[in-house]
């Protein structure tokens, strides 16, 4: 019963196209200006979408979005004054990445100041080794170059090393 | 009737976690193993109460018992059976209650195969676990409780979210992600065992990584078909959105890649000990967080299901999470010397420390983003977006460099390396790479990234590949093994080591198939009539016509789209809209012609029965099936390193002389294997 009513309704919507959820967008421009449109369309973001991107989105909203961006690069306008139109209308949120300056300075070099800091925690590691290593390295380890030939003819350094490794 | 047992099961559940966790805990810490076996009758207990409450939530389910909430919300009698079973994790109460099933699955195995061992870390493992377990019960039985009773009782419900009935991979994915993220459960509750007792007994250390790596392959199963689903369903040709959900679920999983990078140069350098059990411990609490992150609905995602309260009771646990974790890594730190020496950069153990620092620099990344709108929002008032175009920056080197630090790792050896035999050792694979990086430039590829990228798997694929096979050939040389034995042996003898480097193979196909779908994607998207003709990347599509049909559950309009590849062969693809009972608006689903080279991938935009028109998307991208046809890779590679190896084996395999060049390792053999 419902299901027939649903075919009904269906079949009364596909005639009357208010199924048809959106427009088709406006047409692309000439392929400089259009890699143009989906490049800034990427950085910005459909405003009722969850994260997605004007240019991936395929909300009816996003396209009007993508439209305008269209519009905007066909007037010749800079990329920065199209962003800035849109920062305008819908505040800074509509930017997927976030411009870097101010506060926003944390998550643009928060990492980089990880991996600085930790490569000198690794370097240090190493600096400070060579006086005690001598006289207590309770490593197991052997170095590679005297590694005891085994006894067949082979005596590859590498293939010594991956026999250790085999070996437990 | 279903509802009040369910919630009797449920806080018999919480009752029987509670009393395990207090007495394991209790009891472990004074020293004593009286407790024990009443900590594995409160897990027998727990188990079955939690394993008794989903089959009651199922029963419910499959007999339409609208008087049940969780049924009312999301049960239909119009829902086909499967979809009626797999809604048990299909909103937000639901998927708890799943969450507690598969800890007890957990937990029950983590008992079963470990009764045996020390019963005063037991104790404290399993209390650990079920102190976990409480959480989860009692979320189940308060904040989230499926099991309210429906009055008047409706006749019928909605059914489950449209966007779950879609494609046959909802089946799949949330168990394997949900298995992934409940698995760090168990390593959690063996590290914090370790650090209460003060010594991390090195025979718990297997255990330790073993579990880590079970939750790894369901995370990293999880995660791709995750990937495969919002492909296949969502329809605007991608897969992968840095969506803080995606996020959540990709964080643990590289903790736990890094952890068991680092057990290793813990094993053999008896270096880094307290750093590998952070990195346990921030697996299991990112996958908390990752939980809240998801299921709170602080972000607005796919899978935020609905605003609810279970938020806070996810703060405090997170609060007293990172309290416990930070005071035993503080107060037990002193009896984790490291008792190796970091003596080249050119080393095996050094490689693994950079490896270590790459990922969890790609995590605080990843987690800095996914956060930050929430600190800045917080602290300035201002709403900002972190999206695909800031994660992409960062996280591609990163990739890169995980990709040549698979390729320098293996052939470093561990200790101080012999300068010249190490430069010899990377002529050939160096070659290799520039080679491929010359053939790809020469067929017309472009970029710096995709041609580091290919260059590098060229040159990860030949060390790798070259360090499967050296034992191989050793043992068909000095043995006189055939190709089969040898390679039968040869996997069996070091498990780890091979298992490991097929895992590797799986993860450059993955970054081979995401640097190629990404870089060299083409695009168009327009509108087109009745019989009319678009191109791109050299095929040919041909709009013919609408056609609609019914199923059980939906009604569909598809367009038929005859598509001609540019060998020539011709199909017909249907993207369609498809209708659900419940919901107003069209969910799409793309037509897909796969195949080894590129997947061509169509969506229906728009169309107009009238007008004889209908709108596309198109997309072509090259290689994108290779990130999900990895997933065997992943899965032999893994099973390889986990399959248990019999102790007797692998003490008796330690003097054999052809194998056995230099001194034996002192210990580590059994453990090494176990």
């Amino acid at each position: 019963m419902t299901s027939a009513l649903l075919s009904l309704t269906l079949a009364l919507g596909l005639a009357t196209g208010q199924f048809a959820p959106q427009q088709a967008a406006s047409d692309p421009l000439a392929p400089p200006l259009e890699a143009r449109v989906q490049t800034l369309g990427k950085h910005l973001r459909c405003a009722v979408c969850q994260g997605l991107s004007v240019a991936d989105s395929p909300s009816s909203m996003a396209r009007a979005q993508l439209d305008k961006v269209r519009e905007l690069v066909a007037e010749g306008k800079s990329d920065a004054e199209v962003m800035d139109y849109f920062v305008a209308r819908y505040g800074e949120w509509v930017l997927l990445e976030p411009r870097a300056e101010g506060f926003n300075w944390f998550v643009w070099l928060g990492p980089i100041a990880l991996v600085a800091g930790g490569l000198v925690l690794i370097l240090k590691q190493l600096k400070r080794e060579p006086a005690v290593a001598a006289a207590t390295e309770p490593s197991p380890e052997v170095p590679v170059t005297p590694a005891p030939a085994p006894a067949t003819e082979d005596v590859d350094p590498y293939l010594a090393a991956v026999r250790r490794e085999l070996e437990r | 009737m279903n509802g009040a047992i369910g919630n009797a099961l449920v806080l018999g559940g919480l009752a029987f976690a509670a009393f395990g966790a207090v007495v394991g805990l209790v009891t472990g810490m004074r020293r004593t193993e009286a407790g024990f076996p009443w900590v594995m009758r409160a897990v027998w207990g727990f188990c079955a109460c939690m394993v008794g409450a989903n089959a009651m939530m199922v029963y419910a389910l499959v007999t339409h018992d609208f008087s049940v909430k969780y049924v009312a919300q999301v049960g239909s009698r119009a829902t086909p059976l499967v979809y009626t079973v797999v809604s048990l994790w299909s909103a937000l109460e639901g998927s708890i209650l799943f969450w507690g099933f598969i800890m007890a699955v957990y937990v029950g195995a983590f008992a079963w195969l470990h009764r045996r061992e020390h019963a005063r870390y037991m104790s404290l493992a399993l209390g650990t676990m079920l102190a976990v377990g409480v959480f989860f019960a009692f979320l189940i039985a308060g904040p989230a409780n499926p099991w309210g009773a429906m009055s008047p009782v409706p006749a019928d419900g909605p059914g489950p979210n449209a966007l779950l009935q879609n494609h046959v991979l909802m089946i799949i994915h949330p168990p394997m992600l949900y298995s992934g993220y409940v698995g760090m459960t168990v390593p959690f509750g063996v590290a914090v065992a370790g650090l209460l007792r003060g010594e991390i007994g090195e025979a718990w250390m297997a255990p330790l990584r073993r579990w880590t790596m079970v939750a790894w392959l369901f995370l990293s199963v999880g995660i791709i078909l995750g990937s495969w689903w919002a492909y296949a369903v969502l329809g605007w040709g991608g897969y992968w959105a840095w969506d803080p959900v995606e996020n959540a679920s990709f964080l643990p999983w590289l903790t736990a890649t890094a952890f068991m990078h680092s057990t290793m140069v813990q094993e053999r350098k008896r270096m880094l000990k307290l750093w590998t059990l952070s990195l346990a411990l921030a697996s299991f609490v990112l996958t908390i967080l990752g939980t809240f992150m998801t299921r709170s609905g602080i972000f607005n995602s796919v899978h935020s299901f609905t605003q609810s309260d279970i938020g806070p009771t996810f703060l405090v646990f997170i609060a007293v999470l990172l309290v416990v974790c930070i005071g035993l890594l503080a107060a037990r730190g002193h009896l984790l010397i490291p008792e190796g020496r970091l003596t080249s950069l050119a080393s095996r153990e050094a490689s693994i420390l950079v490896n270590n620092l790459v990922f969890v620099a790609i995590t605080f990344t990843v987690l800095l983003g996914t956060l930050y709108p929430l600190v800045s929002e917080a602290v300035r008032g201002i709403r900002v977006s972190v999206g695909e175009p800031y994660f992409n920056k960062m996280a591609v080197p990163g990739g890169i460099a995980v990709l040549f630090l698979m390729g320098v790792g293996p052939v470093l050896p561990w200790g101080t390396p012999d300068k010249a035999t190490l430069r010899q050792q990377f002529i050939i694979p160096t070659m290799v790479g520039l080679v491929v990086t010359g053939a790809c430039f020469a067929v017309g590829l472009r970029g710096v990234y995709p041609l580091l990228t290919f260059g590098l798997a060229g040159f990860v694929t030949v060390i790798t590949l070259r360090e499967l096979a050296l034992p191989v050939t050793v043992r068909m040389r000095e043995r006189k093994e055939g190709i089969g034995t040898a390679l039968v042996t040869a996997a069996s003898k070091a498990r780890r080591r091979f298992g490991g480097y097929v895992v590797h193979l799986g993860i450059v196909v993955i970054i081979v198939a995401v640097a190629a779908s990404s870089s060299y994607v083409e695009h168009t998207s327009g509108t087109l009539r009745l019989g009319q003709t678009m191109n791109l990347g050299g095929y040919q599509m041909k709009y013919l016509g609408l056609s609609s049909g019914e199923e059980p559950h939906r009604t569909f309009v598809a367009a038929r789209v005859e598509v001609t590849a540019p060998n020539g062969s011709v199909t017909e693809l249907r993207p369609r809209m498809n209708y659900y009972e419940r919901s107003t608006d069209p969910i799409g689903t793309p037509a897909v012609r796969e195949s080894v080279k590129e997947d061509f991938y169509m969506s229906l935009m728009a169309f107009s029965e009238q007008a004889g028109t209908a709108s596309f998307n198109v997309w072509v991208f090259p290689l994108v099936g290779w990130i999900w046809y990895s997933i065997p890779l992943l899965l032999v590679g893994t099973l390889i390193s986990l399959w248990p190896q019999r102790r007797s084996a692998a003490v008796a395999a330690r003097p054999a002389p052809a194998v056995g060049a230099g001194p034996p390792v002192a210990g580590d053999a059994e453990r090494g294997a176990a």
